[in-house]
């Protein structure tokens, strides 16, 4: 019989066991026929045919064994055993199996976060070996972007890297049969997709193309041009589509590939489609279309100059090299740069990391803590659950002693306990992996927007295993100590008490208070992790913004560079303002280059230097300071303070002398307890406009605005007319008298009044958006608050349960103190008392354990520190409250013994 | 029972192997009625035949297949393998020396 066929037999032993059956009765039947047949009677000769055989059970056991695998047959037979254990304590069961899918159903669905976000490889070709690569300049440590020329002499240069390509995110406007809808193009420079590894699912990419022109950064923006110029209008401009776009634009449309489109103004030929699932860069809202920028272009586009680090780079390292290697020669390429162009690379560096770590970077510490947090509570879990089966086991001696008695031996009889923790995980863990299928659900819906690759999330094979692994390291960890325990019996005394009342083990007794303060300590530190990341949200949320966000509605509307100049778009913005002054219920309506929330610039794209008449500075030490061109009435909207002069007026044009409004930071900063009104600036918007003339008088000072966020303190900042300085870019905020979401509707018609093609996006009321920017703090809060509430109360169960156990066993005790005259209420303060021990123990070793991880949560904090006396305080006061709640049941209970009734029970 | 069990045991294999081999297909009782015609002496606890065959027919010295009786039941009848066959040349072979080797030391001691 092959080893398959006895391993199918172990699962179906009762077909096995038929077969036998049916050839051994069909051996005595035929012999009692025999006999009958000789002329013996019925009977007889059933009994001598019975003698002649021998014992039936005993040749069925070991052909039995012939048959099948006899140790996974033997492990069959303990799972049966488990079950049937598991079944004659149905509450046990219940609450051992709920507790444990629980555990395993909260850790299932974070770790499908942690997976897709942290674990799975990139879905590009052999994508260990793609590194995200970046200038570093000591000056501006968070800037993670390259510029072209470097980019172009890095990839000439270095051997290490096999290919290297960089891009840029861009807007534009896709117009045709449909409504005019903004698309997100990355602008790729060099063989993005041979460097990914990914071919086309249908047509081909830019390989085989000759570059047309890009839809370039902000064209014809050099210094001295205040125009903008559009670029050569060549038939070669080309793109590829994203798989999702092609299905949700085109409905999939097959003859895709050829189709001109219309983008911002221009046509575009479709190359390709990418494959499904295809994203890159990941980013939310995600990529449509990809465009090539070519060489050429660089050539006659000034402010590409080696200082305007604006791209992002990806490569590919040599299958062979190592990334350590490779990053030394670039270093060596990086200082070679520096002494070629001392201008603008002097200190510049160059550093390339694995791309998952970078996609994943910002956001891996919060997810770790969230993941460590959510296996605290399965921990609680397992330590419940070891609780429930110590006690049991107690229960269980006199079956154990018996199981002893017969020759099993203690091993066995673990290995047996075992199987049925192993049962009891396994049951817990698939009904986890139901709860995680939906909780992943609800918190996808949770999750930041902008959590990377946060569209992967779900419940895949990985998943599966993880549950699976879980589960059963889970039936591991509470069921040896158990087993193992419980094995160890002293049979005369456990069959000699004859299953009365038995004392308990003083040993099995103090290891279920340890387990318990184990439980109470973890439950300690999640519950000041939680406490910390809800006050950070808080304190976040009611942070002093500046500004009033009341009833105030924003939009993006970007008006297409190849359609407009600055000047023309200046004039449409303008335009916009007015007719949406008109509208009956707006207060006022103004647009600015940014929105307050965004804190004025936070890229080194848009922060100029700032230069102070009558302070001359070197020109390497300029500070930078953050602007926001904005039109009049723009602070009135948002509610922002004037505090001295006044806001810009419709008098501030091109024609007028230049003016600039400061916020409260720069004033302080600069001018100190001078009057700034009338002192004069000037900006230099190096990259986009170079360095202004003439200066600009200061004629007003308004408060300052936090924009939300962890980081987010006042910076200096300088307000200009939007009319001075127009630009393609606007955010325009509309302040009404009601619902700002139902002005939606009449703002469209606004826009579509001052031109019929013109999209907005972004629509949000200022209090959603808000809550977007701390979505991050909300999501950390709102799941520690869920695990650590789980963990109070599963640690609250595990004190209830040995301290119940505790009283339950000594009954008699408590009956004969009673009956002493022991006052009851000196009863119950023991079992207080005993509680007590153990929350305190739980509690301080919580505490110490807390202070000592404060390091992991350093920088994810608002307005709290983590070793804040308060915080332990309400932990403690939280965690007391439960724990005594949970004691005092245990206790009243033993204070209301009746002698007589505890007396007779002995 | 003139012989325990236990000596018979090593022999179990060489005697049902013999009589699958001269009789053809048989189930289990009609090999044991055929011993206990043949010898009154090897007289076995009829039920120790069962494990025994099932291990020949683990080892594929022996291999079952179901049969209808004359009296119109369905048994389990065994037939040896060319495996079988093999082995029994062995298991002979290996019996003529040890009976060859006792009967020398018992004429000769």
């Amino acid at each position: 019989m092959s080893l398959l066929s006895r391993l199918a037999n172990v699962f179906r032993p009762g077909r096995v066991e038929r077969a036998l059956d049916d050839e051994l009765a069909f051996h005595i039947e035929s012999r009692i026929d025999d006999l009958v047949a000789g002329g013996m009677s019925r009977a007889d000769a059933e009994t001598a045919a019975r003698r002649q055989f021998g014992s039936p059970l005993r040749v069925r056991e070991s052909s039995r064994d012939v048959k099948l695998l006899p140790w996974l047959d033997a492990l069959a037979r303990d799972v049966r055993h488990g079950v049937r254990a598991l079944r004659r304590s149905p509450v046990f069961a219940a609450v051992a199996i709920g507790t444990l899918a629980l555990g395993i159903g909260a850790n299932t669905a974070v770790f499908s976060i942690v997976n897709a976000v942290l674990l799975k490889p990139l879905p590009f070709k052999d994508g260990s070996r793609l590194v995200w690569l970046w200038s570093t300049d000591p000056k501006n440590p968070a800037a993670r972007s390259v510029s072209h020329p470097d980019f172009v002499d890095i990839r000439a240069q270095s051997r290490s890297l096999e290919s290297l390509a960089s891009w840029y995110g861009y807007e534009m406007v896709l117009t045709g049969r449909a409504e005019p809808q903004r698309v997100q193009v990355a602008v790729v420079m060099g063989d993005l997709f041979s460097v990914l590894g990914v071919p086309p699912a249908r047509g081909t990419t830019f390989r085989a193309e000759r570059p047309g022109p890009a839809p370039g950064l902000p064209p014809g923006a050099g210094p001295g041009q205040a125009g903008g110029r559009p670029l050569g209008d060549t038939p070669e401009r080309a793109v590829v589509l994203s798989h999702r776009f092609w299905a949700e634009r085109f409905e999939s449309d097959p003859a895709i590939v050829g189709r001109g489109l219309t983008l911002s103004g221009k046509s575009y030929r479709v190359l390709g489609v990418m494959p499904r699932g295809f994203q890159f860069p990941i980013q939310t809202p995600p990529i449509d279309m990809w465009a090539e920028l070519g060489p050429e272009q660089f050539a006659d586009v000034p402010q590409m100059g080696r200082s305007a680090r604006l791209m992002d780079a990806i490569g590919r390292l040599r299958s062979d090299e190592a990334i350590e290697r490779a990053q030394a020669e670039l270093d060596v390429i990086a200082s070679r740069l520096s002494r070629q162009y001392p201008d603008t690379n002097a200190g510049i560096g160059v550093r390339i990391v694995p791309a998952v770590d970078h996609v994943a970077g910002r956001v891996s510490r919060p997810l770790l803590i969230l993941f460590a947090a959510v296996a605290c509570v399965l921990l609680i879990a397992c330590v419940n659950v070891a609780n429930l089966l110590l006690a049991r086991a107690t229960d269980r001696r006199r079956e154990i002693a018996l199981r002893s008695a017969l020759g099993a031996g203690r091993a066995r009889i673990t290995f047996q306990l075992l199987i049925e923790s192993l049962v009891l995980a396994l049951i817990g863990g698939a009904l986890g992996g139901l709860i995680a299928t939906w909780g992943v659900e609800a918190l996808v819906q949770l999750v930041p927007t902008d959590l990377p690759r946060a569209d992967e999330i779900g419940v895949d094979r990985v998943v599966l295993v993880f549950t699976v692994v879980a589960s059963l390291a889970t039936g591991l960890i509470f069921g040896v100590a158990p087993a193992w325990q419980a094995s160890n019996v002293d049979l005369t005394a456990a069959l000699q008490e004859g299953g009365r009342t038995m004392s308990v083990s003083a040993r099995a007794f103090r290891l279920r208070g340890a387990l318990v303060v184990a439980e109470i300590a973890l439950a300690v530190m999640l519950l000041t992790g939680a406490t910390l990341f809800m006050t950070t949200f808080w304190r976040l949320r009611e942070a002093p913004q500046g500004f009033d966000p009341h009833n105030v509605l924003s939009f993006d509307v970007t008006w297409p560079w190849e359609k407009y100049s600055f000047e023309q778009a200046g004039a449409k913005l303008r335009e916009l303002q007015v007719a949406l002054q008109a509208v009956p219920g707006i207060r006022g309506a103004a647009g600015g280059m940014q929105l307050p929330d965004r804190g004025g610039a936070a890229s080194d794209l848009l922060s100029p230097f700032l230069e102070i008449e009558g302070r001359p500075v070197a020109r390497d030490a300029r500070p930078r300071t953050a602007y926001v061109p904005t039109q009049p009435g723009y602070f009135r909207v948002l509610g922002i303070p004037l505090v001295n002069g006044r806001d810009f007026t419709d008098r501030d044009s091109l024609e007028s002398p230049r003016v600039a409004v400061i916020n409260e930071s720069l004033a302080r900063s600069y001018f100190g307890n001078e009057n700034p009104i009338g002192k004069r600036l000037k900006l230099d918007l190096w990259l986009l406009f170079g360095s202004e003339t003439p200066m600009r008088e200061i004629v007003g000072v308004v408060g300052d605005v936090t924009h939300a966020g962890i980081s987010g303190a006042a910076r200096p900042l300088v307000y200009i007319p939007f009319a001075q300085r127009p630009f393609n870019i606007s955010y325009v905020v509309v302040k009404t008298d009601s619902d700002p979401a139902s002005f939606v509707p009449a703002i469209r018609a606004a826009v579509r009044s001052v031109d019929p093609d013109q999209p907005i996006y972004d629509v949000r009321t200022l209090e959603d958006r808000i809550g977007m920017s701390v979505a991050q703090e909300r999501f950390n809060a709102l799941l520690l608050a869920m695990f650590s509430g789980l963990a109070l109360l599963l640690a609250a169960i595990g004190l209830y349960g040995v301290l119940s156990y505790s009283v339950a066993q000594r009954t008699h005790e408590m009956g004969v103190r009673l009956a002493l005259g022991a006052d009851p209420r000196d009863v119950l303060g023991r079992v207080m008392r005993e509680g007590a021990t153990l929350i305190a123990a739980g509690l301080l070793i919580g505490v110490a354990g807390a202070t000592a991880l404060t390091g992991l949560v350093e920088g994810l904090l608002f307005g709290v520190s983590p070793l804040d006396p308060r915080i332990h305080l309400t932990v403690a006061v939280v965690l007391m409250l439960v724990a005594m709640a949970a004691c005092w049941i245990p206790a009243r209970r033993a204070a209301r013994v009746d002698p007589l009734v505890a007396l007779r029970y002995e | 029972m003139a012989t325990r069990p236990d000596t018979l045991q090593g022999s179990l294999p060489l005697l049902v192997l013999t009589i699958l081999q001269r009789r053809g297909p048989l189930h289990g009782y009609a090999i044991t009625s055929r011993i206990h015609e043949l010898s009154d002496t090897l007289r076995v606890e009829e039920g120790s035949l069962y494990p025994a065959l099932h291990r020949m027919e683990e080892a594929g010295w022996i291999k079952a297949r179901t049969i209808t009786t004359e009296r119109n039941r369905t048994a389990r009848a065994y037939e040896i393998t060319a495996e079988g066959r093999r082995r029994l040349n062995v298991e002979e072979e290996r019996w003529r020396l040890t009976t060859d080797a006792v009967n020398y030391v018992l004429k000769h001691a």
